[in-house]
């Protein structure tokens, strides 16, 4: 089938594949909506493998693929609208210990919700996934000034919704 | 967003560089309000990789596994057995300290990864073994997928996946499952009186990289265990038929 090297990078995405879905996760804010997208995202980079510059980021790769994924098939097909975000991530506390930790969890997962998608995905790649902001504008193609400023808003509106400015 | 706030920003995302950082740290150190606003900064970054990193323990569902995998061969028993003999260092044998061992992962990877509420461990219900006379009983979720699942129906369970079901010599039905990616294990169980009793428990990555197209088909069942299912099963593997026979029959004898 595929050359050697093309398994290999199989390999290396298949480690990757937790990361992806749980960036996949602060993109979509829906766990089966964010396992959708993985797929798609990983059949996508499958079909082009080719592309990829062998001494770049395999992981800013991916996530590229998976931004332009969701704006362009999986947003449309989302459940995001068939239930309001904070009922659904409250409907997952049912039946389990509201432990501070996890409440505190879901407090930070509500709060991202409801940031707009562009403030949310830069927030998930610099400050959950951890990227520079370098890779994180060409993540999105973006100028750094426009990345930075979406993280700062993004930023401003979680410690809002969080309590933070005591 | 004052200069103040983007330097923040930046020297918490460690985006200055040692020069600006320098200077930055000599103005916190005498400014208390700079500090209060790194200091929320952090705690904010905490609290976001808190939030989110829950999900790098859940197991991969296998059905993004098999994306990955879309030239896996149908798994042959002759040429994996083939492939284990090759192999220069002999096949590893598995005993009952590792097992259990093992056995002890696997209750911790379903218990982030199972159990309706995405974020959190189950309840009980997701332990998947339990010790009982000196063996391993399957339970939970895995007791459920032995019991109820069929290779022909996919992967029922988004933590486990049923392989190779077949008859022991001894008259027991046998069946492999594979667990997903961030545990990876693959076992067999064997059904005796009502439980399903694990006969052996394998890390997947102990297949190492056997050559060419074996290589997925050893990711799933690693050597060990094929040694195992060739050591107690008695003719071939059940077909979907067969299977969903001995499933009417409660994997009775």
């Amino acid at each position: 089938m595929s050359a050697p090297e093309d398994s290999d990078l199989r390999d290396q995405i298949a480690t990757l594949l937790p990361r992806l879905r749980r960036f996949a996760r602060t993109v979509t804010r829906h766990r089966e909506d964010a396992d959708d997208l993985v797929q798609v995202a990983v059949e996508r980079a499958l079909r082009r493998l080719d592309q990829w510059q062998p001494g770049t980021r395999l992981d800013s790769w991916l996530f590229r693929i998976m931004q332009n994924a969701w704006i362009d098939e999986v947003r449309a097909r989302s459940r995001r609208d068939e239930v309001a975000v904070d009922d659904e991530i409250l409907a997952e506390t049912a039946g389990v210990d509201d432990t501070g930790r996890h409440v505190a969890r879901l407090a930070v997962q509500a709060a991202m919700a409801r940031l707009p998608e562009d403030q949310r995905i830069a927030i998930g790649l610099v400050l959950v996934e951890g990227l520079p902001y370098k890779e994180a504008a060409q993540v999105l193609d973006i100028p750094i000034g426009t990345l930075t400023s979406r993280l700062a808003r993004g930023r401003e509106a979680l410690q809002a919704t969080l309590g933070g400015t005591s | 967003m004052t200069h103040d706030t983007e330097r923040v920003m930046a020297y918490v995302d460690g985006e200055l560089d040692a020069a600006a950082r320098a200077e930055f740290e000599r103005a916190l150190a005498a400014d208390a309000s700079l500090q209060a606003a790194v200091e929320r900064e952090r705690v904010l970054r905490a609290a976001l990789a808190a939030a989110y990193a829950p999900a790098l323990d859940e197991p991969v569902p296998a059905s993004l596994q098999a994306a990955l995998h879309v030239d896996t061969p149908v798994i042959d028993l002759a040429a994996a057995r083939r492939a284990t003999q090759q192999r220069s260092a002999p096949p590893r044998r598995w005993h009952w300290p590792e097992w259990g061992a093992m056995a002890a992962c696997l209750v911790l990877g379903v218990a982030l990864g199972l159990g309706g509420a995405s974020f959190v461990p189950g309840g009980a219900d997701d332990v998947i073994a339990r010790r009982a006379d000196g063996v391993l009983v399957a339970q939970g979720a895995l007791d459920r997928v032995l019991t109820e699942s069929l290779a022909a129906d996919g992967g029922a369970s988004p933590a486990f996946a049923v392989g190779l079901s077949f008859k022991a010599r001894d008259g027991r039905y046998c069946r492999s499952f594979v667990t997903g990616a961030v545990t990876a294990s693959a076992g067999l169980a064997c059904r005796d009186g009502g439980t399903w009793q694990l006969q052996a428990l394998a890390p997947a990555e102990a297949a190492g990289s056997a050559p060419g197209g074996y290589r997925q088909a050893a990711t799933a069942l690693p050597p060990a265990l094929l040694e195992s299912i060739e050591k107690l099963r008695d003719g071939d593997m059940l077909d979907a038929a067969g299977e969903r026979a001995a499933r009417a029959r409660g994997w009775q004898r």
